[in-house]
């Protein structure tokens, strides 16, 4: 076959997909509707993905579309929202270590909402359990009997679970709300260091420590993941205490083991006082 | 064992005295994002816009099916606009040369502005740069897939067109330093050779301009890493940017033979 016929052949299914894809454009003009036309023709393997696609969900609001709105995506919308006007506003002030965090940073947003989506998860279960979360333990049957009591031992065990697990939800919930925190504190302190005249290795710093908040969430997440159920009630914790300096070398405690990993990072990473 | 749970509430307004002087810096936050990443509706403009100062927006739009659908065709346009600005520049130049030193060298197929090759070298650069992209698609889709990405072909298509359409805009951008050395070689007595060096130059722009489009793809392909396992993503990360060095390599073979053979066709048919 030569050119001239594959050329043909190649036109008549860009002609093929051309046609397909005018029928699927929605809101187009004439010029958009001539264009996807011509191009559809000619480059109908780009196109063609398109069509084999699923089609799109209604466009609406970025909320609706998204993700659920709750609580957890109102605050990752704001950090997102805050997080972007800061790193912008560095205005190539410490060009270099935006592009060398950027993997993390975005990898962070998807940890945020990955994070999220595991609390909603636990609250599904949580809901659908017919047992209550702050459930107390089954009462004691009046029947007797050894199938009676491994029933009651069994409904006892499973009342217990959904209370660890209703722990567990309530302890990613503020980790999770405790990790946004730290990065709006983290943003601020980029704001405030710029108009400081604060030197660029503090952005640099700081923009590090916010790449770095992943690892404290998949840390966080990865604790949770090898949890083992235990055989007692939930132990309470020794709460460490970590200091953090400020750009402007303020110090202040930080009363939290919400993110071992980014703390230890921190007091790992503090500048010399 | 369960992990410890909080016992208190980290209390930022207390512990950290820039809580405060935050709020003096920051507008009450807003949670309306749907100006700030929605492109439904955005002009071309804004694409060449976010291609030149903010490819990580656009990187994050492209990963949005609902994004994808829209800023394909857009893509395209900017990519076909810049190698269709490229191919009138290099016509121009080619003829001004003839022109000035009657030379048109054997290994050039013809695109002389009085007939009907004028269009030859503008048709054959433009499809053969996106037809060579077709046709390295699905390679590009079954490297992702061997890396243990998990993507669709529509999110593979997209970052091509991003990268084509970035180096597309690096091209304009080099075209008039090629054209000042262009004229300066036709205001100015010139050897041959060196004539012949500036032909050769022009009509490898698109592949130096190229090298910027592939460090966009790149960019824009290893943030898919994170739908890799996390347990093997370490290793699987090294694997994928090789890959897309490959792929690159791929189209750099694949493309100047698609050009060639679109130009020498469209010369005969122009009589050229």
């Amino acid at each position: 076959m030569r050119l001239q016929e594959t050329i043909a052949f190649y036109l008549l299914l860009g002609a093929g997909v051309a046609v397909a894809m005018l029928l699927n454009a929605e809101r187009s003009t004439i010029v958009e509707r001539l264009f996807l036309a011509i191009t559809a023709s000619l480059f109908w393997p780009l196109y063609v993905p398109l069509l084999l696609s699923r089609p799109a969900a209604p466009a609406g609001s970025l909320a609706e579309r998204s993700e659920p709105s709750d609580d957890m995506a109102a605050a990752i919308a704001q950090v997102n929202t805050e997080l972007d006007a800061a790193l912008s506003s560095l205005d190539g002030w410490v060009e270099n270590v935006l592009e060398s965090e950027r993997g993390r940073l975005s990898e962070l947003r998807t940890a945020l909402v990955a994070h999220a989506a595991r609390i909603r998860a636990m609250d599904a279960l949580l809901a659908g359990s017919s047992v209550p979360a702050s459930a107390r333990p089954v009462a004691a049957s009046v029947a007797v009997g050894e199938t009676c009591d491994r029933r009651r031992q069994s409904e006892a065990a499973r009342s217990q679970n959904v209370a660890r697990l209703a722990a567990v939800r309530a302890k990613s919930h503020d980790d999770l709300m405790a990790t946004l925190a730290w990065i709006r504190e983290l943003v601020s302190m980029i704001h405030l260091a710029k108009f400081t005249g604060a030197p660029a290795s503090r952005a640099e710093e700081l923009v590090a420590q916010i790449a770095a908040a992943v690892e404290g969430i998949s840390a966080v997440a990865a604790g949770e993941s090898t949890s083992q159920p235990a055989d007692g009630p939930v132990e309470e914790n020794n709460s460490r205490h970590v200091e953090m300096t400020t750009p402007d070398q303020t110090h202040f405690p930080l009363h939290s083991d919400k993110n071992r990993s980014v703390a230890t990072w921190v007091s790992s990473n503090a500048p010399a006082t | 064992m369960i992990d410890e749970i909080l016992t208190e509430p980290f209390k930022l307004s207390e512990s950290i005295p820039l809580a405060g002087l935050a709020d003096q810096y920051l507008s009450p936050p807003s949670c309306d994002t749907t100006n700030n990443d929605a492109m439904i509706d955005a002009p071309l403009v804004g694409v060449v816009e976010m291609l030149l100062k903010d490819r990580g927006r656009l990187d994050r739009l492209l990963r949005d099916k609902n994004e994808q659908r829209t800023l394909i065709p857009r893509l395209l346009a900017v990519a076909l606009s810049g190698f269709a600005i490229y191919g009138v520049v290099a016509t121009l130049v080619l003829n001004a040369f003839w022109s000035t030193y009657h030379v048109w060298w054997d290994w050039v197929p013809a695109a002389h502005w009085r007939d009907l090759s004028a269009g030859n070298l503008v048709l054959a650069y433009t499809i053969g740069l996106i037809a060579a992209n077709g046709v390295c698609l699905p390679s590009f889709y079954f490297y992702g897939l061997l890396a243990g990405v998990r993507t669709t072909m529509l999110s593979v298509a997209a970052q091509a067109l991003k990268g084509m359409a970035a180096g597309a805009l690096a091209l304009v951008g080099i075209l008039p330093i090629y054209m000042a050395l262009a004229l300066s070689a036709i205001v100015f007595p010139t050897p041959p050779a060196l004539i012949e060096a500036w032909v050769l130059l022009g009509l490898a722009l698109p592949f130096l301009a190229g090298v910027w489009g592939a460090v966009c793809l790149y960019e824009g392909f290893i943030g898919f890493a994170d739908t890799i396992p996390a347990a093997c993503r370490q290793s699987r990360q090294c694997f994928l940017r090789r890959l897309i060095v490959a792929w690159c390599g791929c189209y750099t073979l694949v493309t100047p033979l698609m050009i060639y053979t679109l130009w020498i066709h469209f010369a005969g048919m122009t009589g050229g």
